[in-house]
């Protein structure tokens, strides 16, 4: 007959080391059951821990994105409340402006109108966010408008009215000629602009996402708020009470207008914002999509099924004690007891 | 004379009992050491007067412990190695904790993004300034682990080099008493347990092979085939660097002249501990500081400034500089060491009074190098070329063993990919490689081990042998008694 012959030393060391390794093994459930991923994730997956850094990079990245577009939403909701309140002054403006182009007495309510919105459009203008002008441009760190009362263009259109003569012999024409020209070269000429506006012509841009790029604010130079400006200007500033009616109707029309223009180029200014909110809502949906999908690749790849961690441990609990109990037993098992 | 014949079988019998107790005491004493064999005598019958021992038998299995042999070598091999990928995962942790060069390059491009939306404000400036600071600092102290990696690899290999060396030394002791006791004909049996033990030692710094001779001499050669042993021990020599130099392989192992380790090596070693070691010095840890270096240069060059004014300067170091600044280091070349010296302008850093804004406005070169002409304080167009640059594709060199080209970002993944993979490797196979052992020594064990109960069972035998031979002698005494008295 042929046995198979064990040696002490084997037989304890068998024992020892099963025991040893469960114990590890145990260690190593434990954590995973716990923590619901690979004990050591690098060793167990290897090559794939690129693909599980680049997803963890691309949540981190999209996390900034959203970060970042918040920041550029709450410029553009403030944009928007500021047009919306510049919209709200015009329309409320040209009201004004009918009632005085109806009874010439009442001007001085009108004038009293104007200079209160021209000094609240220029207050506008200078909104500032976070230490940033939102109206500036690129040039976020210049206060963007001048005041109106006692700037530069204030002093040209005073020396330009002034070469008119005196203002009871103006004529409606010259009025209609001085208005469109020279009063209104102050304003829509850029070299002139500059007296009042300090602001970029570029508007600040953001990335919303990897390969996106748009708009967050408009700037101070947009024509309606020199249309604006120079409306608001022309009712404060001209001597209207001393003008012949023919003048006076003709600075009331003439203002009219530019304030209907003016309304017209806000809202496409709003529209064109809203356009740029609605781009952000729709990368920050997309994003937390792919967020979510992101997580899901990730536990995919470095997780493990909590469950069947915890059923491992309880097996290896099982097995531990069963190694416990077989060393004691082999320990007793010994021809000394019976000699 | 029957009776006196009988007497002295009894005796040889009392004599050969006392001869296998002292076998079965020495088994049992040397029960517990790990390459003690089991050893018997044999007994050999005289005709006509009784018994005699032979010579001791140890228990032999020669394929078994060569198996040994070749698979420590081999376990000791892949243990070194994953000791070395071990440490160096210090570098890359848990992927969650975000400490990895990858993580640490994804967050600094996402403080430049966090910039671009905000370029105005100096404290967005300065925290990007910061991202790429702590980016630096994880380059700088990768890289001094992977030095610390080489120098102990390095202390490793002497340590190793020495062990070889004075086993050796004791293994000609041994092997000289065995061969005198072979020729005398004494019992070396203890003496070829001991040579095993030395060999199986042996075979965990460096792969053998051996040869029996005559008289139980034995000869050694490496598993490259270089004699280690003949009659005397050849030397095994190494020259330590107490500091290596990044990118420079160390010296070779040199025995009996031959070098066996290193690109030189003619008759190269092929497992055991001293082979894992080297290649954690010069192959692992040169790779992965070559990549680390790839990654800074690259790094250096995405963030280096352009003349803006036309006036033909060349490019020059911008946010990260090197010890070759203002010059940008060439392109698609390894430069050993870079990862360690990688640093943040000193111009840009606000913490050592540097002015952060320069990020945004270039100009770290001066003023013809500045890229926000106008001073307009949300000026991004350079923000978003150092975006752009960042996942942008450069050639890299070769000797960092990834692609030939890839944005730092990309690359800095497939770095880490591959040290997770060599880890990985590594360690499957020391499992195998150590299963194996420890099942060859397990097989071996048993066929050569001592068993306590057999030997106790035998000493039971003995000791009903002897109490009867015993017996033997004394009844043959009375009857020599009653013969004589017979006489009388």
């Amino acid at each position: 007959m042929k046995t198979t012959p064990v040696s002490t030393m084997g037989l304890i060391n068998a024992t020892r080391e099963s025991r040893m390794n469960l114990q590890f093994k145990i260690a190593e459930a434990q954590k995973e059951a716990n923590t619901g991923r690979h004990a050591d994730v690098g060793l167990s997956i290897g090559y794939l821990t690129e693909r599980t850094l680049s997803l963890r990079n691309e949540m981190d990245r999209l996390k900034t994105f959203k970060d970042t577009n918040s920041v550029a939403a709450s410029r553009l909701e403030l944009s928007q409340v500021q047009l919306d309140a510049m919209a709200d002054a015009a329309s409320k403006f040209v009201q004004t402006l009918q009632a005085a182009r109806a009874s010439p007495s009442s001007a001085g309510v009108a004038v009293s109108d104007a200079k209160a919105k021209l000094t609240s459009l220029t207050a506008a203008l200078n909104t500032a966010v976070n230490g940033a002008y939102i109206f500036s441009g690129v040039n976020t760190d210049v206060r963007p408008m001048a005041d109106y009362p006692g700037s530069a263009t204030q002093m040209n259109i005073e020396t330009s009215f002034d070469a008119l003569g005196l203002p009871e012999n103006i004529t409606a024409a010259d009025m209609k000629t001085f208005l469109d020209g020279a009063f209104n070269d102050m304003f829509v000429d850029d070299g002139n602009w500059s007296d009042l506006s300090d602001a970029s012509n570029r508007n600040i841009t953001n990335r919303i996402t990897n390969n996106e790029r748009i708009a967050t604010a408009t700037n101070a130079n947009e024509e309606p708020f020199r249309l604006l400006t120079s409306a608001y200007a022309m009712i404060a500033d001209l001597p209207l009470d001393r003008l012949n009616e023919g003048a006076y109707l003709a600075v009331i029309d003439t203002a009219m207008a530019l304030v209907g223009q003016a309304e017209a180029g806000l809202t496409a200014i709003r529209a064109s914002l809203g356009t740029s909110q609605e781009r952000i809502k729709a990368a920050n949906d997309r994003m937390d999509v792919q967020l979510g999908l992101l997580n899901e690749h990730i536990v995919a790849i470095e997780g493990v099924d909590p469950y069947e961690a915890q059923v491992k441990v309880n097996a290896l609990l099982t097995q531990l004690e069963t190694a416990y109990a077989l060393t004691a037993k082999l320990q007793n098992l010994s021809l000394l007891k019976y000699i | 004379m029957s009776l006196s014949a009988s007497l002295s079988t009894a005796n040889s019998s009392l004599f050969v009992t006392g001869e296998r107790t002292s076998i079965v005491s020495r088994n049992i004493a040397n029960a517990d050491r790990p390459f003690y064999s089991k050893k018997s005598v044999s007994v050999v019958t005289i005709p006509g007067s009784g018994v005699k021992s032979s010579q001791v038998v140890r228990a032999e299995q020669p394929v078994l412990f060569r198996k040994i042999l070749t698979s420590s070598a081999a376990a000791a091999t892949q243990g070194a190695r994953l000791d070395a990928l071990n440490f160096l995962n210090g570098t890359i942790n848990d992927v969650e904790l975000g400490g990895s060069p990858s993580a640490l390059i994804n967050s600094f491009s996402n403080a430049l993004q966090s910039f671009s939306a905000q370029p105005h404000s100096k404290l967005a400036a300065e925290a990007a300034v910061r991202s790429a600071r702590d980016l630096a600092d994880g380059l700088n102290g990768a890289s001094r682990i992977i030095q610390q990696v080489r120098n102990e690899s390095e202390s490793g290999i002497q340590a190793s080099v020495d062990r070889v060396n004075s086993l050796l030394a004791d293994f000609k002791t041994v092997n000289d008493t065995i061969v005198k006791g072979t020729i005398m004909g004494s019992d070396v049996t203890d003496y070829l347990d001991q040579r095993d033990e030395i060999l199986a030692n042996l075979s965990n710094e460096i792969g053998i092979r051996t040869l029996t001779r005559d008289n139980g001499d034995m000869a050694i050669y490496t598993d490259g085939g270089v004699t280690l042993f003949d009659r005397s021990p050849r030397s095994v020599e190494f020259q330590r660097t107490v500091n290596l130099t990044p990118g420079v392989p160390g010296n070779a192992v040199f025995i009996d002249g031959v070098a066996v380790t290193g690109a030189n090596a003619t008759m190269p070693l092929q497992s055991g501990r001293l082979v894992g070691l080297v290649e954690a010095r010069d192959d692992i840890s040169l790779t992965y500081q070559a990549q680390l270096d790839e990654m800074a240069r690259v790094l250096i060059t995405a963030f280096a400034e352009s003349d803006q004014f036309g006036g033909g300067g060349p490019d020059q170091t911008g946010l990260f500089t090197w010890p070759g600044s203002p010059g940008v280091p060439p392109a698609g070349t390894l430069i050993s060491g870079l990862a360690g010296t990688i640093k943040v302008n000193s111009t840009v850093d606000p913490d050592l009074g540097g002015n952060a804004v320069l990020l945004r406005d270039g100009g770290i070169n001066g003023a013809a190098y500045r890229y926000n002409g106008l001073g307009e304080a949300s000026f991004t167009d350079r923000i978003d070329e150092l975006i752009g640059n960042m996942s942008a594709t450069y050639a890299l060199d070769p000797a960092a063993k990834l692609t030939a080209g890839a944005s730092v970002t990309g690359f800095a993944g497939s770095s880490a990919a591959w040290l997770q993979e060599a880890r990985k490797v590594a360690d499957d196979a020391y499992a195998y490689q150590s299963t194996l052992l420890q099942r060859s020594y397990e097989s071996f064990s048993n066929l050569t081990g001592v068993n306590l109960e057999e030997e106790l069972a035998l000493m039971l035998d003995l000791e009903r042998s002897f109490q009867t031979s015993s017996k033997l002698v004394g009844v043959i005494d009375t009857m020599f008694t009653s013969l004589l008295q017979a006489i009388r």
